[in-house]
């Protein structure tokens, strides 16, 4: 009787052995099966394919599992930013190589015709060398905020500024281009009303918009420069009377190189953008419409605090 | 009485330290063709050891110098002498360099590459500055005198607010140097015990520039101040 308990027990003890020993390997294989799993996850991601989203479960790697997904995103982003950083270079030295291509070239020409006993052909390439090298100067000068602000490098310094101080300075700094184009500026004053801005910078982006602005409007209408205050920010609106923006370009005139369907030669598609990027810097806005009146309006927004 | 002021003038003597050679033979000959002496110096000790025995008329430093010699000599000048002129070339209009050098006691600056021609029309206003002492200042049409307290245009006075006069006083006494708008608060603070906004002072000039008419020639220079010129 006893023999057959005690082989009973045994047996029993012996089943169990082999169904803990079961279950530890059937775990030891699961395990591997996920590590298996984040494995090829990691070796997708290293390749730069999407990985598929593994499945969530809770079982002792799923933390793990959350910190893998979160570097490969992070991972993922930082590839992204620097092809579109890659991106931008390319056509910032596209744009450098067109823009010098014809200044070079007539510089090149000028130089050819410097005959010392031809008075006509000197005074002319004398007028072209003046021409091309001004229009370098504006090359340079534009390139040289092009690569500040691009490795960030442009050292805002926001202190309270009075608005009417910064739109004033930012009209006589493009006195002499409406003088030459005969348009006016009319700066309603508003009273005292002060914003945290970048006196220098924010002054040049102003001065980038008013440029546009004489660049279009026609010869004898007047540019308009207002500002309101509220309690967080304040708007200053520069109108002018010129044709105004074509269906979808109030987007796109602060792309960089755009120059729109009415540029000038010379434009360089540049200085609505670089106003654009400085005032976003600190954490303002700009916004470009077209007035009922049909001229352009620009509307740029600057916090007070 | 303009053709003897320009002969005196045309015969000042610059003192350029630059250290790029070609930059320095250009700047010089075109220096030397509207009529001034020029003597170069590669470097800012050659500069000081030579201050320390003569003075020029007019000191024309490279912002751009290794070692910051630019600053430092300008700085250390003007230690020495607060009226000799001091005009920066800089390399680019960076607020940074432009308001350390007027800190530093820089009166102008020009940013390469310049017009020859406002270089030289720059130094010269800075050469026509009226000395100290005096109580009558002139900038073409405008005279303004301290003793009298009296403004006119031409023939005609001008009738000026107290604020208005005062800055119109100090854009004259500095005629060719931009006054910056912490001095212009500075001054304003002294000569009236008021601290006056800078929304005030904007509206001023604008008044100012009214009420002078054409014969005004004060240009706003970027954010960095004004600067009172002699009409060409």
């Amino acid at each position: 009787m006893t023999i057959a308990v005690v082989g009973a027990a045994c047996f029993g003890v012996a089943l169990g052995i082999v169904c803990v020993g079961l279950v530890a390997l059937h775990r030891r294989h699961a395990m591997r099966r996920r590590i298996d799993e984040l494995t090829r996850y990691l070796e997708q991601a290293a390749l730069g394919t999407a990985p598929a989203l593994l499945p969530t479960g809770e079982d002792d790697l799923s933390r793990l599992q959350d910190e893998l997904g979160k570097t490969v995103m992070a991972l993922q982003r930082t590839r992204t930013d620097a092809v579109q950083v890659k991106d931008g270079f390319a056509r910032n030295l596209a744009y450098i190589a067109h823009q010098t291509k014809t200044p070079l070239a007539a510089l090149s020409l000028a130089a050819d015709r410097l005959d010392p006993h031809d008075p006509i052909a000197l005074a002319d390439a004398a007028r072209t060398i003046r021409e091309q090298a001004d229009r370098l100067k504006v090359l340079y000068d534009d390139l040289l905020v092009m690569a500040r602000l691009d490795a960030g490098a442009l050292n805002l310094v926001r202190t309270p500024q009075d608005v009417f101080t910064l739109v004033s300075i930012a009209v006589d700094t493009v006195e002499e281009l409406a003088d030459a184009a005969c348009v006016s500026f009319e700066i309603v004053e508003s009273g005292p009303c002060e914003v945290l801005a970048d006196a220098h910078w924010t002054c040049e982006a102003l001065a980038n918009i008013l440029k546009n602005c004489i660049e279009h409007a026609p010869a004898g209408s007047a540019v308009r420069v207002e500002y309101t205050s509220g309690p967080l920010f304040v708007e200053i609106r520069i109108i002018d009377e010129g044709p105004g923006f074509g269906m979808h370009e109030t987007e796109r005139v602060f792309d960089r190189f755009y120059t729109g369907a009415r540029a000038t030669a010379s434009a360089t598609g540049l200085g609505l953008a670089f106003a654009r990027e400085i005032v976003e810097l600190q954490q303002g806005s700009v916004r470009a419409s077209s007035c009922s009146g049909g001229g352009a309006c620009f509307d740029i927004r600057l916090y007070r605090h | 009485m303009e053709s003897c002021l320009s002969g005196w003038v045309m015969s000042a003597i610059v003192w350029y330290i630059e250290d790029d050679a070609d930059v320095a033979e250009q700047v010089s000959e075109g220096l030397r063709s509207a009529g001034f002496q020029v003597r170069v110096f590669s470097q800012g000790l050659d500069a000081r050891s030579a201050l320390a025995t003569m003075t020029p008329d007019v000191l024309l430093i490279d912002w751009n110098l290794p070692d910051d010699a630019g600053p430092s000599l300008c700085a250390w000048q003007r230690r020495r002498d607060a009226q000799l002129p001091i005009m920066m070339l800089t390399v680019r209009d960076d607020p940074e360099e432009v308001v350390e050098g007027l800190r530093s006691g820089a009166d102008d600056y020009v940013t390469k590459p310049f017009a020859m021609n406002v270089l030289v029309a720059r130094i010269e206003t800075l050469l026509r500055r009226a000395p100290a002492q005096t109580s009558l200042f002139t900038c073409g049409e405008i005279a303004l005198d301290t003793g009298a307290h009296m403004v006119s245009v031409g023939c005609e006075s001008v009738a000026l607010t107290p604020l208005e006069y005062e800055l119109l006083a100090l854009f004259m006494r500095n005629k060719g140097r931009i006054v910056s708008r912490d001095v212009m608060h500075a001054t304003i603070w002294e000569a009236r015990g008021d601290y006056v906004s800078d929304n005030a002072l904007t509206v001023a000039i604008k008044r100012l520039r009214a009420k002078l008419g054409t014969a005004c020639h004060l240009r706003t220079v970027r954010s960095f101040g004004y600067r009172l010129e002699e009409p060409l």
